[in-house]
C-alpha cells in the first residue's frame, strides 16, 4: 500500500503534468490579441505557478524535507471512504426511491460504518435518527423554504 | 457619532422577529458547533450556509454571524469542562481552564469565559463600526489596479501564514485561481475546463465547494472522535460571571480584546493566532506569569476575549474590501453572494440598511449569547456524548438537502461530496484548504481586475506600479513572500493560523 510520503511524492507529481496541461490550453485559448488580454493569459500563469511550486514540493518530498505528521489516520480514510461512496449510492438512488428514503438508506449506512456502541439498542436508536431525520428535513425544505425535493415511487 | 447612531438603528431593524429568530438560531448553532470536538467556526457556517440562504437577506446573514461568533463562546466549554478544545481558537483556554475545573472552580472558569467572550465581542464590534466607514470611504477611491495589488497582497499573506509550508500554500491557491477560471471566460465569453457540461458553463458556485471542502472534510476528518473522558462538576449559579474576577482581569480583558481585534483584520493570521499572542502578552506582562497554566482565571480571560474580538476584526476586510480575510468569512462571502450582494465599499452606499442591521445584528447576538451559554451549557455539555454514530447522519443530511436547495441539483450535492473527499487528501498531505478557497472565490476578480488594467493601459505592464497605492501593496506583498527565507534565516516557527479553526 502506498504510504502517506508515496502518495505526496505521486500528488506533487501529478500537479506538474496538470500544470503543464493547463499552459497547453492557455496557448490555446490565445493569449494577447494585439495589446487586449486573451482567455489563456490567466491559465498560462497559473499552469506555470503549478508546475513551479510542485517541482519544489516534489523535491522537499523526494528529498524528506516534508514531515507528514498531522492530518488524519487510515482507519480514518477508510471510514470516510465509506461514507463518501455511501452518500454517491444515495445520490444516484434519488431518481428512483425520492430525495427522502435516499437519505434515510444513507444516513443508516453512515451510521452503521460510524458504529462504536455494541448491542441492538444502537440499531433502535440509528434507525429512529435516519427515519425522523429526513422527514423533519423534508418538511423544512419542501413546506417551509418551497425547495422542489425529487420523490419516489411513493410519493415523496 | 455618525456610526454610533447607523448602529442604533442597525440594532433597531435587527429586533425585527425574523432576523432575531435567525440571529438566536445561528448563536445556538454556533455554541453547539463550538462546543463539538472537530467542528469548527467555517465548518459551522459553511455547513448552515446553504440552509441560512434560504431565510434571504438581513436573517440570512444575521444567522451565518451567529453561527460564527457563536462558536467562540462555545469552544470553551468543552476546553474547561473536558480539557479537549472545542475548536482551535479555543486552544489556549484549555491551559488555565481546565486546570480550574480540576481545582473544582469549572464554574468559575465557565463564568469567566462568557463574560470574556462578551467583552471581547462588544469591542470587536465597537472596532468593526468605528473602522468600517472610513475604511469603506477610502476604498471607494480604489481603481482596478489597487484591488490588484490589494488581492495580491491578501492572497499572499493567506498563502504564506495559511499552513505549514508555504509552497503547498502556493500551490493551494494556484488550484483555487484555476477552479475559479471554470465556465465562460467573462470577457471574450469562451468556455474554459467545462468538458463539455452545462452544468459548468455558469462556473463553479463557490458555496458548493466551501461546504464540501470545510463542512464535510472537517466531519470526515473527526469520524473518530467520541468523548469518553468525564465531564468536571459544577453548579448552574457557579457559572454566573463575578464582579471580582471581572476586575481581576480587566486589563488581560482589555489587552486580549485589542490584540484579538487587529489581529483579526489582518488576513490569513485568524482568531487561533490571536488566543495564542493574546496569552503570550498577558502571561509576558503579568507580574506573576508562573501563575499562568495553573488555573488562574486571567488565562481564561485573555484568549477568549481575544477570540470572539477576533471574529468581528476579521469581518472588516469582508464588508469594506470585499476581500475575506479568513476561511470563515470567505463562506460568509458566499452567504453575502447567495442573498444578492456584493461585498465590498459600495455595500456602505448602496445598502446601508443591510450593512448596519447586519452589525446589529452582531451586537444583539453578542448579548444574547451571555444569557444562552450560561443557559444551555448544561445540555451542551450533555450532547458532547451523542456519539459520531448518530450526530453526523444528521449533519451530513443536513448539507444534502442544503446544497440541494442551492440549485435543486444533484449534480451540486456531487460536487459537494468530490470537494469534502479532495479536502481529506489535502489535509493528509498538509495543502492548506484556505488558500485554495480564496483563491477561488477571489480568483475571477483578480482576473477580471489584471485584464482590465492591462486593456485600460494597452498591454503595458508598468500601470501596476504607476499608482501610489498599487505601488506600496506590491511591495508590501513581496515583503510578505520573503517571510518564509526570514522565518529560515532565523530559526523561527510561526503561530498556527486560520487552517486550524476549520
Amino acid at each position: 500500500m502506498m504510504s502517506v510520503q508515496q502518495l505526496d511524492q505521486a500528488v506533487a507529481a501529478l500537479l506538474i503534468i496538470f500544470g503543464l496541461w493547463l499552459v497547453y490550453t492557455g496557448m490555446n485559448y490565445g493569449v494577447m490579441q494585439g495589446t487586449t488580454p486573451g482567455a489563456g493569459l490567466f491559465p498560462i500563469i497559473i499552469g506555470s505557478s503549478i508546475v513551479l511550486f510542485s517541482a519544489i514540493n516534489l523535491y522537499r518530498a523526494l528529498d524528506g524535507l516534508e514531515k507528514l505528521g498531522s492530518g488524519i489516520s487510515g482507519r480514518e480514510a477508510a471510514k470516510a471512504g465509506v461514507v463518501i461512496v455511501a452518500l454517491l449510492i444515495a445520490l444516484w438512488l434519488i431518481p428512483y426511491l425520492g430525495m427522502m428514503i435516499a437519505t434515510m438508506l444513507a444516513m443508516a449506512a453512515i451510521g452503521l460504518a460510524l458504529r462504536t456502541e455494541p448491542g441492538p439498542i444502537f440499531f433502535v436508536k440509528l434507525a429512529a435518527v435516519s427515519v425522523i431525520t429526513p422527514i423533519i428535513l423534508l418538511l423544512l425544505f419542501q413546506n417551509l423554504l418551497g425547495v422542489p425535493t425529487p420523490r419516489g415511487p411513493f410519493g415523496f | 457619532m455618525e456610526p454610533l447612531a447607523l448602529l442604533w438603528d442597525g440594532i433597531l431593524a435587527a429586533t425585527d422577529p425574523a432576523i432575531f429568530a435567525c440571529t438566536i438560531l445561528g448563536a445556538v448553532i454556533g455554541l453547539l458547533i463550538g462546543a463539538l470536538p472537530g467542528l469548527g467556526p467555517t465548518a459551522g457556517v459553511a455547513i448552515m450556509l446553504p440552509v441560512a440562504a434560504g431565510f434571504g437577506g438581513v436573517a440570512a446573514i444575521a444567522c451565518l454571524g451567529g453561527v460564527y461568533y457563536g462558536s467562540m463562546f462555545g469552544g470553551a466549554i468543552t476546553s474547561i469542562l473536558l480539557g479537549i478544545p472545542g475548536d482551535a481558537p479555543s486552544v489556549m483556554t484549555v491551559i488555565d481552564g481546565y486546570p480550574m475545573a480540576q481545582k473544582g472552580e469549572a464554574g468559575r472558569a465557565l463564568g469567566t469565559s462568557v463574560f470574556a467572550s462578551f467583552v471581547g465581542g462588544f469591542l470587536g464590534i465597537a472596532g468593526l463600526v468605528a473602522l468600517s466607514v472610513p475604511v469603506s470611504r477610502y476604498a471607494l477611491a480604489f481603481g482596478p489596479t489597487e484591488m490588484t495589488a490589494m488581492m495580491c497582497f491578501a492572497l499572499s499573506l493567506l498563502s504564506v501564514l495559511g499552513g505549514r509550508n508555504a509552497f503547498k500554500g502556493f500551490t493551494a491557491l494556484a488550484l483555487g485561481l484555476w477552479l475559479g477560471m471554470v465556465g465562460l471566460d467573462p470577457i471574450s465569453g469562451l468556455p474554459r475546463y467545462t468538458g463539455g457540461s452545462m452544468n459548468l458553463f455558469d462556473g463553479l458556485d463557490f458555496s458548493i465547494i466551501a461546504v464540501g471542502l470545510f463542512g464535510l472534510t472537517a466531519i470526515f476528518t473527526s469520524l473518530e472522535v467520541n468523548v469518553d473522558k468525564p465531564v468536571a462538576k459544577y453548579t448552574f449559579a457557579s457559572l454566573l460571571p463575578r464582579v471580582s474576577d471581572a476586575v481581576q482581569t480587566r486589563w488581560q480583558l482589555l489587552q486580549g480584546s485589542v490584540v484579538g481585534f487587529f489581529v483579526g483584520v489582518l488576513p490569513g493570521v485568524g482568531a487561533s493566532a490571536a488566543t495564542m499572542i493574546s496569552y503570550a502578552l498577558a502571561k509576558r506582562l503579568s507580574p506573576t506569569p508562573e501563575k499562568y497554566g495553573t488555573g488562574i482565571v486571567e488565562g481564561v480571560a485573555a484568549p477568549e476575549a481575544a477570540n470572539n474580538s477576533a471574529s468581528y476584526g476579521s469581518m472588516i476586510p469582508l464588508f469594506t474590501l470585499g476581500i475575506p480575510g479568513s476561511a470563515t468569512t470567505a463562506v460568509m462571502m458566499g452567504g453575502l453572494i447567495m442573498v444578492g450582494l456584493q461585498p465590498g465599499p459600495l455595500l456602505f452606499t448602496e445598502n446601508p440598511e443591510f450593512v448596519w442591521s447586519v452589525f446589529g445584528s452582531f451586537a444583539i447576538g453578542n448579548l444574547a449569547l451571555v444569557f444562552l451559554t450560561l443557559l444551555l451549557t448544561p445540555l451542551l455539555a450533555a450532547a458532547l456524548f451523542v456519539p459520531t454514530a448518530y450526530l453526523y447522519p444528521i449533519v451530513i443530511a443536513v448539507i444534502v438537502y442544503g446544497v440541494f436547495a442551492i440549485d435543486a441539483s444533484t449534480f451540486n450535492v456531487t460536487l459537494t461530496i468530490l470537494a469534502g473527499g479532495a479536502g481529506i487528501i489535502l489535509a493528509r498531505l498538509d495543502y492548506p484548504a484556505v488558500p485554495l478557497i480564496l483563491g477561488l472565490v477571489l480568483g475571477p476578480l483578480l482576473e477580471r481586475n489584471i485584464r482590465r488594467t492591462l486593456i485600460q493601459s494597452q498591454g503595458d505592464l508598468l500601470v501596476f506600479v504607476e499608482r501610489p497605492i498599487a505601488l506600496g501593496l506590491f511591495i508590501a506583498t513581496v515583503f510578505v513572500l520573503l517571510i518564509p527565507l526570514f522565518l529560515k534565516l532565523t530559526g523561527r516557527k510561526k503561530i498556527a493560523a486560520d487552517e486550524a479553526e476549520v
